[in-house]
């Protein structure tokens, strides 16, 4: 196991250096400039251009990079917050994301997995059906949909909550009222995704002998469920919830904007639009991080979770 | 199973705490609110407060800013030498004295300004500011390590101080450049031509790259090489000298903005503190407003439906003319060479339904010269309001279906075949596509689709421009924004030398004229001035190279406590004076 | 071998019969004729996919059901709303809208079209009030009826919707094939072989997902423009990765399974073990995310149009309509119901089909009633 893992860190590294000299490229052979002002000069704007190397061969670029990214710096932003260091920008703007997508998380996995099995149990019964249409509302009814009719008719005109979240820095109770309905509109993609496929796994595993044998030992249905069928069910299961865990960094672009939120939702659009190439690259390298950390740890848990797998085993 | 039931123990008391907490706030806002009904009585002297909302502002180094979000916050917090704001007496705009004592002395020719400032300046945190700090302020704008991108502001502009691109480049040191503090309170600006007094004062008025830094904030922030300085990237950053001072800059969501006690033309505003919230999403700004959140707020086509009777709307003007560009020395498609088919393009332009049922609040534009442009500043004259302006307006708004047949006619006898061509509009912009469709149907239905074939296409608006400025492009929407006291300073963009040139309209006629009326004889020449732009308009009227659509306006509400000292009427430089106006307490 | 009691025994049907195993009554039943028969019993499924049917029938007569044309504009008829015949008796659908107006034009404008009067107050010590009007009557086209109500250049939504389905599908469709095909087959072998060659596999899948897919697909649309070409293409550089990862999760779970070494063993070789025996327990997952993957086509695709990357103007689809709507979402509510209602129409079917295939298709079920 610990050589597996070992194996598969050192295999990270490379694959993030391929990642990131890759997009490094492809970043760059998009047309257009950093340099929104249509009127500049030209010749003021090559310089200015030059101060950033931006005119030099890619490859020369590719070195000036490399040189920094060696030290995990991406040097300064150049549209989005000039001046400011890739590195502190990202740090400012996480926390925001997190801090509503914390609260999706922990209201969301409970949320889906009760329902999955509750809509399992009663498979092809009224909460069956009931669960099933709301979870394809939730999934099929674009996000922004549901944050803007949360928005105009719980906060606008009930007046429950705050039209948009408050600017305190730090976690206080009117924040969190503020911060109800991002919470909520963030939440509903995710219950029911992972309701529905709870509720999936888990049909397919109470159908089988175990379940059978489980029960014929006078467990009672919820008992056979919880700790045989669900145990079975996890494996796909983990395939979503994981990623859910280390995708609390990142944000969503419709929620935030329509709720103020300063987070991570746009800063990779806008990095790209705004031909913002360091935060662009900082932004791309840190996710990529995290998500092949996630793959890692998904496929790790195969086996914590069925020790009969044996992950990297041969055929 | 287990950790899942933790998870929600954890989550459960996580929110009792909080919970809790919440308690507590609320006993002391109950507190809070029995103080503020006992002072009551006393809420005459309470802070006037105007709370709206802004965009994203990525910078406020004055020497590097973009957007207007970052020159609105400018225009608070940092003071220049002088200052633009209403006049009750004239009901128009009136330049003053800010850090200067008053408006500036010139020499003869008009080449060499004296400014005289104000004894006793400081700076938010107490420092003094004196001529010294506005010497260092501009070396460091024209630093040629630092490469600011404002730069080009006092060399490339309606102002042009002597050697100041040779020092941007490092061609030549800075005691040639014509910028010289002669002592404590004295400030001579030597310029390479003369210029109307209204230009030079407009370039040193109001917040913005000719604003003062404070030296010690700027030279703390340096990196190594001193090729970056980390100025203006947070509130510790953002030394203020404006009639406002930065109290809390949350990035990407609030900013507030209180009197600053040392500037010296404080009194003249109303509003002692301004509260700004980021709110992108526009119909969320509409319910803060409506919600009272807000005092004023901004709407669109979409938005502005509903409240197209409302007494409390004003419409702001702009300075651009949005217009449809035609590459007119295609290489590939001739008929775009033929001035036949450009005016048939120009005649069957709906000006109307564009701007009203489209953008709803815009005019319709079938001229070059924005309406809000000023031709004569000492009476706030402006140009489309002259008669020389008057005389190359095409009738019916430039609308003409015969005409625009006729024309069409001609050109197709000469090309011979079907044409196709493509309109590019903005990927951003729900509105240009909706021009862009509307004008594929109207073109195809007038000239017979058998005739014409009009295909659209998104393109991310700054690749739009790079292509019609390298001549890839049929037809192409664009505008170009500028000065609003120097309509003849904008024609730059139609001139052969521009560098950034996205039309391909060449006429050495033309450029003669740009040329005389901005750095030559006609400068002074108030009446010739007038008809020369004129007739530059001409030109470009009958030559084509774009054909004007609209002029657009924005709409715009505001609080009913507030009583807008213009009273609604939107004026240069001070757009509606808000922070002049009378504000009646917040209930 | 003989025995000496050899005689004791005598043959029966030594010359006269061959013995045979006793014949099947009825016919026999393959796997997929099996699937369908169960597949029929499931009623929910079978409505789900005649509703598709109706969709994709709609989908290609329903623009030429009305007297309208996708991109035939009329701007004075802008922003109607929806006014259905018999429904609109009820209430709802009927061109009604509600606007803020001055008192004084409720007299002067909206005299003839008023339906009433909600609530009257005062801003500015100006009169207003918010009134209900009849459209259909204020514009002075009684006569007509726009089913879904029509978009800011006055273009019938009916029309659009459907034309714009009709992209939309071709789009999933396209898109969801290549997904399947090449994340199936992917996952198999990279989960199948597992080792060095899964370790191979699965950093190729990792760069890939890694690279953002907004640029790329900015350089597919700058370069090849916009069309449903790239844009299915764009769909299908990373959208297989999901689907590879679910195989590859399936393979690993059963390829350890004792009936798979026992299969090896008698000498089945690594296709037969894959296609034949492994693959199979994955069936239900691959239809389930197919059905899933048409909708979620629809959605990238309807995220592309958002962020201004969607199909050359005036061509519709369901992404660049909800995205149109998105911005007058509460002002005119009529352009994203009847989007976001087809789309979640669609989901609901395709996911009672897919479930309903599942059970069909699931090789433990084989046979039972």
């Amino acid at each position: 196991m610990a050589r597996y893992i070992a194996q598969r860190l050192v295999l990270m590294v490379i694959t993030l250096f391929v990642i990131v000299s890759v997009s490094f490229f492809v970043l760059h052979s998009m047309p257009g400039s950093f340099i929104n002002d249509p009127r500049m000069p030209k010749e003021v704007k090559k310089a200015i251009e030059d101060k950033y190397h931006l005119n030099e061969p890619l490859i020369v670029q590719y070195g000036y990079f490399l040189k920094d990214f060696v030290r995990l710096d991406f040097g300064i932003s150049i549209a989005l917050q000039p001046k400011v260091n890739v590195n502190k920008i990202l740090a400012t703007k996480i926390p925001v994301s997190m801090q509503v997508n914390i609260f999706s998380l922990i209201l969301s996995i409970p949320v889906g997995i009760i329902l999955g099995i509750w809509a399992a149990l009663k498979k092809n019964k009224i909460p069956d059906h009931v669960i099933s249409i709301l979870i394809i509302a939730f999934i099929s009814i674009p996000s922004f949909v549901f944050a803007s009719l949360l928005q105009y008719f719980i906060a606008f005109k009930l007046g429950w909550f705050p039209i948009v979240v408050t600017t305190e820095q730090t976690l206080t109770w009117s924040k969190f009222v503020s911060m109800v309905l991002p919470i909520l509109a963030l939440s509903f993609g995710s219950i029911a995704g992972i309701a529905r496929y709870t509720r999936a796994e888990l049909c397919e595993a109470l159908n089988s002998e175990y379940m059978l044998l489980a029960k014929s030992k006078g467990l009672t249905q919820v008992q056979a469920t919880t700790r045989h069928a669900m145990r079975n069910s996890f494996i796909p299961l983990a395939n979503i919830i994981i990623p859910m865990f280390t995708g609390i960094m990142g944000g969503s672009l419709v929620i935030e904007k329509i709720f103020s939120i300063p987070g991570m939702g746009s800063v990779m659009v806008e990095a790209i639009n705004a031909k913002d190439y360091p935060v662009a690259m900082g932004v791309l390298f840190w996710y990529s991080l995290v998500g092949l950390l996630t793959i890692l740890i998904v496929d790790l848990s195969y086996g914590i979770i069925d020790p009969r797998i044996r992950i990297g085993g041969r055929k | 199973m287990k950790r899942f039931l933790l998870l929600l123990v954890i989550a459960t008391l996580l929110c009792s705490t909080l919970a809790g907490c919440g308690n507590k706030d609320v006993d002391s806002e109950v507190g809070s609110q029995e103080v503020a009904d006992e002072l009551d009585e006393a809420k005459e002297n309470e802070p006037v407060v105007y709370r709206t909302t802004g965009s994203k502002t990525v910078t406020l180094n004055p020497h590097i800013y973009q957007t207007t979000a970052e020159s609105d916050t400018m225009s608070y917090i940092f003071g220049n030498l002088l200052a633009i704001v209403y006049d009750e007496e004239t009901e128009n705009y009136k330049f003053i004295g800010d850090h200067a004592v008053d408006l500036p002395t010139r020499n003869e020719d008009g080449t060499v300004w004296t400014f005289k400032l104000r004894e006793g300046l400081k700076w938010d945190d107490g420092t003094p500011l004196n001529a010294r700090d506005y010497e260092y302020s501009y070396k460091m704008l024209m630093d040629p390590k630092l490469k600011n991108s404002r730069g080009p502001q006092v060399f490339d502009a309606d102002v042009v101080v002597v050697n100041a691109k040779k020092y941007w480049d490092g061609e030549c040191e800075w005691e040639d450049v014509g910028i010289k503090a002669l002592d404590d309170y004295t400030l001579e600006i030597t310029l390479e031509f003369p210029v109307p007094e209204v230009d030079f004062y407009l370039t040193f008025t109001g917040g913005g790259a000719t604003s003062p830094v404070q030296e010690k904030v700027y030279e703390a922030g340096m990196n190594e090489d001193r090729t970056e300085t980390n100025y203006g990237t947070s509130k510790e950053t953002t030394p203020s000298s404006g009639a406002y001072k930065l109290e809390e800059w949350i990035r990407d969501q609030m900013k507030v903005y209180v009197k600053n006690e040392y500037s010296p033309i404080k009194d003249i505003y109303t509003v002692d503190r301004v509260e700004s919230r980021v709110v992108e999403d526009e119909n969320t700004r509409v319910q803060l407003f409506e919600n009272n959140d807000i005092d004023a707020v901004g709407l669109s086509g979409a938005n502005y439906d509903k409240y197209a009777e409302d007494p409390r709307l004003v419409f702001s003007k702009s300075t651009t003319v949005w217009s449809m560009f035609i590459n007119m020395a295609s290489e590939d498609k001739p008929f775009l060479r033929d001035v036949n088919f450009r005016k048939a393009l120009f005649y069957a332009m709906d000006r109307k339904t564009i701007a009203e049922d489209i953008f709803k609040t815009a005019k319709p534009a079938p001229y070059v010269v924005s309406s809000f442009k000023i031709a004569v500043p000492s009476k706030g004259l402006t140009y489309r309001e002259t008669e020389a302006a008057k005389s190359v307006l095409p009738q019916n708004d430039g609308y003409d279906l015969e005409l625009a047949k006729e024309y069409f006619d001609k050109a197709y006898e000469a090309y011979g075949k079907k044409m196709e061509v493509e309109i590019q509009y903005f990927d951003n912009s729900e509105n240009m596509k909706r021009v862009a469709e509307l004008l594929e149907q109207d073109y195809e239905n007038l000239f017979g689709a058998d005739r014409i074939d009009i295909q659209l296409r998104a393109v991310p608006w700054n690749n739009a421009y790079d292509n019609m400025e390298e001549g890839k492009y049929d037809l192409g929407f664009g505008g170009w924004a500028g000065g609003v006291f120097n309509p003849w300073s904008s024609m730059e963009v139609y001139t052969q030398g521009f560098t950034s040139k996205i039309d391909q309209f060449k006429s050495d006629e033309f450029d003669e004229l740009y040329r005389r009326t901005v750095k030559g004889d006609l400068i002074f020449k108030e009446q010739e001035r007038i008809e020369a732009l004129a007739k530059m308009e001409k030109i470009l009227l009958d030559e084509v190279p774009f054909v004007p659509m609209y002029e657009p306006e924005g709409a715009s509400m505001y609080h009913d406590r507030i009583e807008l000292i213009t009273k609604g009427k939107y004026l240069p430089g001070v757009g509606f004076g808000t922070l002049q106006s009378h504000f009646a307490p917040l209930e | 071998m003989k025995t000496k009691s050899e005689n004791k025994f005598e043959f029966i049907h030594l010359d006269a019969e061959v013995l045979r195993d006793e014949k099947f009554e009825g016919e026999a039943i393959g796997f997929f004729k099996d699937a369908m028969l169960r597949f029929r019993k499931n009623r929910a499924s079978v409505a789900a996919f005649i509703i598709i049917l109706i969709i994709v029938v709609m989908s290609i007569f329903g623009p030429m059901i009305n007297e309208y044309d996708y991109k035939q504009q009329n701007i004075q008829l802008a922003l109607m709303p929806a006014r259905i015949p018999v429904i609109e008796k009820l209430g709802i659908f009927d061109g009604v809208k509600t606007i803020n107006v001055r008192k004084e034009s409720i007299e002067e404008k909206y005299k003839d079209s008023l339906v009433k009067i909600v609530e009257e107050y005062k801003v500015r010590d100006v009169d207003m009030a918010t009134i209900k009007i009849d459209m259909y009557k204020y514009k002075g086209v009684k006569d007509k009826y726009f089913w879904f109500g029509t978009d800011s250049l006055g273009r019938d939504q009916w029309t659009r919707l459907w034309r714009g389905s009709r992209i939309s599908l071709i789009i999933a469709v396209l898109s969801m094939s290549v997904n399947i095909v090449v994340g199936v087959i992917y996952g198999a072998i990279s989960g199948y072989y597992g080792g060095v060659v899964d370790l191979i596999m699965q950093r190729i899948i990792e760069v890939i997902g890694g690279i953002p897919l907004m640029v790329i697909v900015i350089l597919f649309v700058l370069y090849y423009g916009p069309g449903i070409i790239p844009i299915a293409i764009a769909l299908c550089l990373t959208g297989w990765i999901g689907m590879s990862r679910m195989i590859r999760a399936q393979f690993y779970k059963y390829k350890g399974m004792e009936y798979v070494l026992a299969s090896r063993t008698l000498g089945a070789t690594d296709r037969v073990l894959i296609f034949r025996h492994i693959l199979p327990n994955a069936v239900g997952i691959i239809i389930t995310m197919s059905a899933l993957a048409i909708p979620s086509a629809i959605f990238s695709e309807s995220f592309l149009a958002y962020i201004g990357l969607g199909l050359q103007a005036p061509e519709p689809s369901i992404g660049v309509l909800l995205s149109e709507g998105q911005q007058v979402l509460l002002e005119h509510p009529h352009l994203t119901i009847f989007p976001a209602f087809l789309i979640s129409i669609l989901m609901i079917s395709f996911n009672l089909l897919g479930n309903g295939l599942r059970d069909a298709f699931d090789p433990t079920l084989r046979g039972q009633e």
